[in-house]
């Protein structure tokens, strides 16, 4: 009697196939859904703030005031519009019809062409964090252009006793779409991985028919890889898809190895593969397994990896408890492999974690498996 | 007798603490339909799992065809048996042919042994559909009667049947136990755990198994006799008296729908004790069903 018979295992795969293209509805789930969500959330997620709503009330009336909000209007990150006194503009912050105001003091022209300082007033809605971040970023920026603006100095003559210039490397357009969209594809692995080997180990418990399986001679090993390997597929096949949205719709650069990312997404997808196995063979329900899916195996996935929340920011206890799942190295792997293209020798420390992530939970599984039968 | 093809010596199959099955004893003879009985939780699921090679026992023996079943050869005992469970049948968005396939792959059969295995055993059945036709669009009675072949497939000499019938209707049970018989009578070794009580009168020999323990194995006729001697009473009220409770010269008074079934104690004498019934009750002799036996072997103690 053969310890590990192809024929079994082959016999299990190909059946889990068949059920897998004649029933739609796991079809959907796993190309459609992937694809859907990628859309849908690229276009959305946008860590970028543009067409910020600013009030302004220009109490000077000069060439040089007008020069300052031409500056504003023309950045692209904000929509200026005129109020008529400053009282208005704070009504408008308060009514969130606009998020910055800019009030110009009456003598700002004088005090600008005198050699002093010209005084400008900005008021920011503090409640909303993330433009307001984006917003003083911004006026930095806006305040050095609109200095040679109002002097006409050209730029050659600063550029010599000024050298001020930023590079921002890997993402030269500070494109949140480029940093988000690749961090989107484990995400969506996670939920194809888990989701569906969860169901599928499920529904034969529920069915009775892991019974049937399991008094034939097929193996724990056989009967596991049978039913993992076609969603490890279908997880590719996901991910692939997910890929080519991202160069095509999203125009993601791509800077690094296919074989580097092919190789980090399939030890990511085995990972999941085994976390989903692990949930339904522990609970054998299908509705309980969904939901352990989405505790254990979905949040963490979206909250912890840094797909939303840098890991670095994260207090100790977090950052551990995040490297317990396989989808914080493996966001690194795919933004990186994205934008930066390191080689897999610079990575190898996040493979090597991947890796044995993986084989521990393949390994819990057998063992979890072998004893369930009981 | 015949040797014995299935022999259990002393088996306990312990879980923790639990015992799941507790010292059970029995031989099967081949050809034989062994039926299992008992309350759901009662061991009989645990002990087919043991003889099906799913689950070495803790303690004791089990010797099937002459292979004494230990932690490691499983394979050996998988081999020469068969199972179908009630609540699987066969997978409902295959096909007939590739839950054949499915089997002969899992049970590593060479091509012409499938082949002709599965050639027989549609013919024994009366297989007129297409090989090709989805599982789900069968009559129930005819999936069942599919999926027990495949059980069959690798020809083994013993086959399960875990509640082979539920859930069908009753024409198709008359049907598929014709089959049983017809198996039994061709040498294979036909176990059967049911809860139609009229089917398990089909049974040569019965075991009845309560809380992991074996109470009673005997054919249906033995266990009645044994049980109720041969004088069951039945009563129907006539009337007003709809109620009746058990009195000193009663050993058994249960309700069975409208009716009662009475045994008097030994040594009683019956007539004299039949007489003050008589006016309110039509009262016959009747024979024990399985029922009977059932209720007062298996669910009577723990009232």
């Amino acid at each position: 009697m053969k310890i590990f018979s192809m024929r079994r295992m082959g016999a299990i795969f190909s059946k889990e196939f068949k059920h897998i293209f004649r029933d739609p509805f796991t079809l959907l789930m796993a190309l459609m859904l992937p694809l859907a969500i990628v859309l849908i959330l690229g276009n959305s997620i946008e860590f970028n703030v543009k067409s910020i709503n600013m009030a302004y009330h220009d109490a000077d009336r000069t060439e040089s005031s007008r020069r300052l909000l031409e500056t504003f209007g023309s950045s692209n990150y904000f929509r200026p519009f005129a109020i008529d006194n400053p009282e208005e503009g704070f009504a408008k912050i308060v009514d969130e019809r606009a998020r910055v105001m800019v009030s110009v003091a009456p003598d700002f022209e004088k005090d600008v062409l005198g050699g002093g300082t010209g005084h400008v007033q900005i008021l920011l809605d503090g409640a909303d964090n993330s433009s307001v971040m984006a917003v003083v970023n911004y006026l930095h920026t806006i305040n050095q252009k609109a200095y040679l603006k109002i002097l006409d100095i050209p730029h050659s003559a600063v550029a010599q006793n000024m050298s001020f210039k930023t590079r921002y490397l890997f993402n030269p357009e500070l494109n949140s779409r480029w940093f988000s969209v690749p961090g989107l594809s484990a995400v969506i692995i996670a939920l194809v991985a888990i989701m569906l080997t969860t169901l599928t180990i499920c529904r034969e418990w529920e069915r009775g028919s892991m019974e049937m399986l399991l008094s034939t001679p097929a193996t724990s090993l056989e009967i596991i890889l049978g039913k993992v390997l076609p969603y490890a597929i279908l997880s590719f096949v996901g991910f692939i898809l997910v890929f080519i949205v991202a160069r095509v719709i999203f125009g993601v650069p791509f800077a690094g190895h296919y074989v580097t990312l092919v190789l980090g997404t399939l030890l990511f997808i085995l990972g999941y593969l085994a976390i989903g196995l692990f949930i339904s063979i522990s609970t054998h329900k299908q509705e309980v397994a969904i939901q352990f899916a989405c505790i254990i195996g979905l949040l963490p996935t979206v909250v912890l990896s840094g797909f939303v929340f840098p890991v670095e920011y994260m207090n100790r206890g977090y950052q551990m408890f995040s490297s317990l799942f396989p989808a914080r190295f493996y966001m690194d792997i795919t933004r990186d492999q994205f934008l930066k293209g390191s080689s897999i020798i610079d990575l190898w420390v996040l493979f090597a974690l991947l890796g044995l992530q993986a084989f521990v939970l393949m390994v819990a599984c057998l063992g979890r498996f072998k004893r369930t039968l009981e | 007798m015949k040797p014995s093809i299935v022999d259990v010596r002393n088996l306990s199959v312990i879980f923790g603490d639990f015992y799941a099955v507790r010292d059970v004893s029995f031989c099967v003879a081949p050809g034989e339909i062994f039926g299992f009985l008992g309350a759901n939780g009662a061991g009989k699921t645990t002990t087919i799992r043991v003889l099906c090679g799913l689950l070495p026992g803790s303690r004791g023996d089990v010797i099937i065809d002459g292979e004494r079943f230990v932690a490691g050869r499983e394979n050996i005992i998988k081999q020469k048996v068969g199972y179908m469970s009630q609540r699987f049948t066969l997978y409902d968005g295959l096909s007939v042919k590739e839950n054949f396939d499915f089997a002969a792959a899992l049970r590593g059969l060479r091509r012409e042994e499938y082949l002709s295995s599965r050639e027989r055993l549609l013919k024994f059945i009366g297989f007129k559909e297409k090989l090709n036709t989805v599982v789900k669009d069968l009559p129930g009675g005819i999936k069942q009667e599919v999926a027990l072949c495949v059980s069959l497939l690798h020809d083994p000499k013993i086959v399960f049947l875990d509640e082979p019938t539920a859930g069908v209707a009753p024409v198709s049970r008359n049907r598929f136990w014709r089959l049983i018989k017809d198996l039994a009578a061709s040498g294979k070794t036909v176990f059967v755990t049911t809860h139609y009580m009229d089917e398990a009168e089909n049974c040569n020999r019965i075991a009845l198994m309560r809380a992991g323990e074996l109470i009673a194995v005997d054919s249906p006729a033995n266990l009645k006799k044994k049980t109720f001697g041969d004088s069951l009473y039945n009563f129907t009220p006539r009337g007003h008296r709809m109620s009746m409770d058990i009195d000193s010269n009663m050993e058994i008074c249960e309700p069975y729908g409208r009716h009662w079934h009475v045994k008097f104690k030994d040594g009683v004498n019956v007539s004299a004790a039949l007489r003050q019934y008589k006016g309110d009750f039509d009262i016959e002799k009747i024979q024990p069903s399985l029922e009977d036996v059932f209720i007062r072997l298996v669910e009577g103690q723990n009232r």
